[in-house]
């Protein structure tokens, strides 16, 4: 009880409050403009925690993750443009409602919505990474060889329509995780004579490229965004009568939320998706679908910000990200020297109860805010893209770099960039890859030092339950992605 | 189809040229696994994955507008004196962001973070069509106010710029 009350009045003490409403806010804002998403906001921020405690970064980015992944809902209402990616589902029905003169309704019950998915998936990731944590205790190198194989093959299966360019992403992820000092034996590998590949290829620079530098390339390919906004908004209050009708959407699209989030690499859009599909397969009108049907606007919703408690809970129990916002989480921790695992809860349990205590707070937040500044937030929403490029551009490459104090960093964030970018254009997972060079050398430790064990390394793969599980899993999903992969292309004409 | 080839042939590339690098490591007889074993696996998987897609990349026709040909062609095209659509103004646009980008570590190195940035923000304003005015006056805003933000609150190691100093040197002996 000591820790959770030590948490509490971290969380309640008068800065750090301060600093929690204002994150909230700030990734409001920052997911309802068009073009900058959860992850770049994380991403460019990460960095610039290297001077606080570890208390204020995890606020800090957690109020950012929940507050961008409800703002991408305002301007996707308000003016069809989705703010981001996971809000393009709420666009769908949210602005014919808008059109209808329906928009602060189609607000207030995003808003809603958001909150209520949310704090459900808040209880989610408080109960189950509890218990997760204790299985994980229960893990020895093999276990964790086989957890990293289920993640990869998950990615490289579910994250890109083709599963052989996900398993090209994987692998060169792997890969380039390989360069650099042997995390064993302390050799050096694939350096080519080059002193600073010593270095290897660092997790923080490296995934911001991958994100955030190539999001300022993409942003410099596309033209300036032309969106209109209408003025008259009203009825968002009002949205709360509609709410007893929408309960059983709302339970259900946040289990939906909360369990896609769990499964590494496939994201808020996807819960949004299916979500929204099972709300209008239940409807009594699903024909009012597609022309402002407000169940789909809190079945999208709630299922998009349940994935934010969902995805926290294999990055604090296993230490794998479950989308690429947590994979930035994951680079603050690397940056405050967090090893996230069954020690992290351990030995650093106040962090723990901080971060669920923030999570409650940020959701909770978002109604407020949302409710009372949404119409407001969607008018300075519309940065023009001359200035927004290079602001993103140059904090991305110097934020990420500027740290570490070495020139190396940049050239590793603006390389990362193009490879981003270049991958993004031809279909490949970008999330694989920057999730590899995680997973890479703890896959290569962990099978290494099984093979070590006297056993046969098979047998022990066979017997052990948890082993055989994953590597059973692994092969499911992965033959799962094939089939779908067939069908695709025998659907195609 | 043309990001496809580049990062199927660059693929290919890595897992050969990572795979004969494997056979320079040193065996460790207490560590079965050795240090090449890990890279070994991933670099046969991703030969073997990246000839499957370019087998893939070369039966589909090569005429089709995203192939490397036409690509190359609407490339070309783009720096045409006529070439005024969007497309064009794109590619472009994307060419010299790229290049500045690449130049701009190199010129940290060389003129000193302050101005490297000054310089990188003011291009790609630039590129953009802002006034030149706004760029002359928020490029240098955003350089100093970065400088600062990194120097004062951080206190990160910002390079002052090989260039600069032997300037500065030059001119105080």
């Amino acid at each position: 009880m000591g820790t959770i009350a030590e948490a509490f009045q971290i969380i309640f003490s008068p800065t750090m409050f301060m600093l929690l409403c204002g994150s909230v806010l700030g990734g409001v804002v920052v997911g309802a403009v068009p073009g900058l998403t959860s992850t770049m906001a994380i991403g460019l921020l990460v960095p610039l925690t290297f001077g606080v405690s570890k208390f204020s970064a995890f606020v800090l980015l957690l109020g950012i993750y929940c507050g961008a992944i409800y703002g991408g809902s305002i301007t996707a209402i308000l003016m069809n443009v989705p703010g981001t990616p996971t809000s393009a589902v709420t666009a769908i029905e949210g602005y014919p409602m808008t059109l209808k003169g329906e928009g602060g309704k189609a607000l207030g019950v995003a808003t809603m919505s958001s909150t209520l998915g949310g704090l459900l998936s808040c209880i989610v990731l408080i109960f189950l990474s509890l218990q997760l944590a204790q299985l994980a205790i229960m893990f020895g190198p093999l276990e964790y060889f086989s957890l990293g194989l289920f993640a990869t093959a998950v990615v490289l299966s579910l994250s890109s329509k083709s599963v052989v360019k996900g398993l090209i992403a994987t692998l060169f992820g792997l890969l380039l995780s390989t360069i650099g000092v042997d995390p064993v034996a302390q050799y050096p590998r694939f350096t080519f004579g080059i002193q600073e590949i010593l270095i290897g290829i660092p997790e923080v620079p490296a995934i911001i490229g991958l994100f955030c530098v190539s999001e300022a390339f993409r942003m410099a390919e596309q033209a300036e965004l032309v969106a209109k906004l209408k003025k008259d908004v009203s009825g968002i209050l009002i949205a709360y009568r509609e709410l007893p009708k929408m309960w059983k959407i709302i339970i259900k699209s946040s289990i939906i939320g909360s369990f896609i989030g769990t499964l590494p690499g496939i994201g808020a859009l996807v819960a949004s998706f299916l979500a929204y599909g099972e709300a209008k397969r239940k409807s009594k009108t699903p024909e009012l679908f597609g022309n402002g049907a407000v169940e789909g606007v809190c079945a999208s919703e709630a299922a998009n910000n349940a994935v934010t408690g969902g995805a926290l809970v294999p990055l604090l129990t296993l230490g794998i990200p479950g989308d690429t916002s947590t994979l930035m989480l994951l680079g603050a921790m690397i940056i405050h020297g967090l090893i996230p695992g069954p020690t992290l809860f351990r030995e650093d349990a106040v962090l723990i109860y901080v971060i669920f205590g923030t999570m409650i707070m940020c959701n909770l937040m978002i109604l407020p805010i949302g409710l009372s500044l949404s119409p407001y937030i969607a008018r300075i929403s519309l940065i023009k893209r001359k200035y927004l490029m290079p602001a993103v551009g140059v904090l991305a490459i110097t934020g990420a770099s500027i740290g570490y104090g070495h020139i190396y960093y940049f050239w590793i964030s603006i390389i990362f960039g193009f490879i981003g970018y270049t991958c993004q254009k031809g279909g490949f997972p970008v999330l694989a890859i920057a999730m590899c060079l995680i997973l890479g050398p703890i896959m290569e430790r962990n099978l290494r030092a099984a093979l070590m064990f006297p056993e046969n390394i098979f047998w022990l793969f066979c017997t052990r339950p948890i082993t055989a599980t994953l590597v059973a899993a692994s092969f499911c999903v992965v033959i799962w992605g094939l089939r779908r992969d067939a069908k695709s292309k025998g659907s195609k004409p | 189809m043309i990001a496809e080839w580049i990062i199927s042939i660059v693929a290919f590339i890595i897992g050969v040229v990572f795979f004969a690098t494997t056979f320079t490591f040193p065996k460790v007889y207490t560590d079965p696994g050795g240090f090449a074993l890990f890279p070994r696996i991933l670099s046969v998987g991703i030969v073997i994955a990246s000839a499957l897609l370019i087998v893939k990349l070369i039966r589909t026709r090569t005429d089709q507008p995203d192939s490397p040909v036409e690509f190359a062609k609407r490339f070309l095209k783009s720096w045409h004196k006529n070439a005024a659509d969007e497309v064009s103004g794109s590619m472009r646009r994307m060419t010299y962001v790229f290049l500045f980008s690449i130049a701009y570590p190199w010129f940290i190195v060389r003129i000193g973070f302050g101005l490297a940035t000054m310089l990188y923000v003011g291009v790609l304003m630039r590129l953009f069509k802002t006034r030149t005015l706004v760029c002359l006056v928020l490029a240098p805003l955003v350089a100093f106010g970065l400088h600062l933000f990194f120097v004062q609150v951080l206190q990160a190691y910002v390079p002052e710029g090989a260039w600069l100093n032997a300037v500065i040197e030059y001119f105080t002996d």
